[in-house]
């Protein structure tokens, strides 16, 4: 189950004991009643018939059958412990609200939380739609204490049977250019300085004065997994660059090359034996970008989102879970 | 200890578990997990490479591949073939 629902028959599914990950407007989230679920704002979505905006419908992702689930709420300083209150095989789904301290402090330090690498972690930054932004407080819901939080994380912890496995990947397009070799001697969600083939410089002076196109990411290879930082604004008076997730301090990075079509690129990209995902999202930049609205990535439907999690913090890039049986 | 896979995972004191940490793989994991760990592992060791540093992050990756032997099943026969 991976599809847009009237908020009516998501009621009723939450009531006949449907485990649930939700997607929609903040007014239909808030309506519904205390479950087994946890959700999070966001007007965009993939769907089976293509990429479109409603704040008229949520989408359902249900947990799989045989599953047992626990939700819990993060703050920063409980947040690095996520992974420990996990209770075995499965996999974890997080919700980050976006611009929230949990948001920030994933994106920077995830990699050394404790234990976080030992079972897929999936989910992704909520968000409102883009006219609301500054306006509109992204939020988080959980479903079992029927609360919303503009703060807080929350994530449900998927246990599974001992013969079914958990994976998450992604499908990133973007591959790195052939340009200069980008580092930062400091890292963060926002730069002046950068070393330009190891030389220092204004980072805003070298995109604004190299014409680079800001709509590509920047780029880093991660023994094989590519991984992008997009750029958020560039301030020419402040000389200041910002992003939609952090760069870190001696990574190198590259400006992506451009791409062509993203739907039929990206269908290049399915494997022809990818098992049905049990979730999946998508950046919102690559939906307004790559113009997806009333374009289809199935069988990758779901939540337009702003940051996939697919271990990391990730940016404009797929992130897909599927569960399949094992010896 | 063996794998699915039947390959064995190396005792700790083998090399190939600090050229991991600290040179990365030769060929990219196929494990998602891996590739993000291996990194910031690699990341870790660059900013302090100390035996101590090594040693701490051997004994972290050595862990994780004893605690999920289904998820590095196959990389384990890569790297350790």
């Amino acid at each position: 189950m991976n599809e847009l629902y009237e908020a009516s028959a998501v009621a009723e599914m939450i009531i006949a004991g449907k485990r649930l990950l939700l997607a929609g407007d903040e007014a239909l989230l808030a309506a519904l009643p205390k479950g087994d679920w946890i959700g999070g704002t966001i007007p965009y979505f993939m769907t089976s018939e293509g990429g479109l905006q409603t704040a008229k419908r949520v989408f359902v992702t249900e947990i799989p059958h045989g599953a047992t689930t626990a939700i819990k709420t993060y703050d920063t300083s409980s947040l690095p412990d996520l992974a420990a209150d996990h209770p075995g095989n499965g996999f974890t789904f997080l919700l980050l609200p976006a611009f929230s301290a949990v948001h920030l402090d994933f994106a920077k330090n995830v990699a050394h939380y404790t234990g976080v690498f030992e079972r897929p972690l999936v989910g992704w930054v909520t968000g409102v739609a883009v006219d609301d932004i500054g306006r509109v407080q992204p939020k988080v819901f959980d479903g079992a204490f029927g609360r919303a939080s503009s703060e807080l994380a929350v994530a449900m912890h998927v246990e599974l049977p001992a013969h079914q496995q958990a994976s998450v990947d992604i499908i990133n397009l973007f591959r790195p250019g052939d340009g200069d070799i980008i580092s930062f001697t400091e890292g963060g969600f926002s730069v002046t300085e950068v070393l330009i083939n190891g030389a220092q410089t204004n980072f805003a002076r070298y995109l604004i004065d190299g014409a680079v196109d800001t709509q590509l990411p920047l780029i880093a290879d991660y023994n094989g997994a590519m991984v992008n930082v997009c750029i958020r604004d560039v301030d020419a008076v402040s000389g200041t660059v910002s992003f939609y997730a952090p760069v870190f301090a001696g990574v190198s990075y590259r400006m992506a090359a451009p791409i062509g079509d993203y739907v039929s690129s990206f269908a290049a990209q399915l494997h022809g034996d990818l098992p049905a995902p049990v979730f999946s999202c998508n950046c919102i930049l690559n939906y307004l970008y790559a113009d997806l609205a009333g374009r289809t990535t199935a069988p990758l439907t779901g939540p337009v989102t702003f940051g996939e999690i697919a271990y990391m913090l990730l940016n404009q890039t797929a992130v897909y879970l599927t569960v399949r049986d094992v010896d | 200890m063996a794998m699915p896979n039947d390959v064995a995972i190396p005792a700790k004191a083998d090399a190939r578990w600090a050229n991991l940490v600290t040179s990365g793989p030769s060929q990219p994991p196929k494990s998602l997990a891996l590739k993000f760990m291996l990194t910031r592992m690699n990341q870790d060791v660059k900013q302090d490479p100390s035996a101590q540093s090594v040693a701490k992050t051997v004994d972290e990756l050595y862990g994780f591949f004893i605690k999920n032997p289904r998820m590095v099943a196959v990389d384990c026969s890569t790297f350790f073939a």
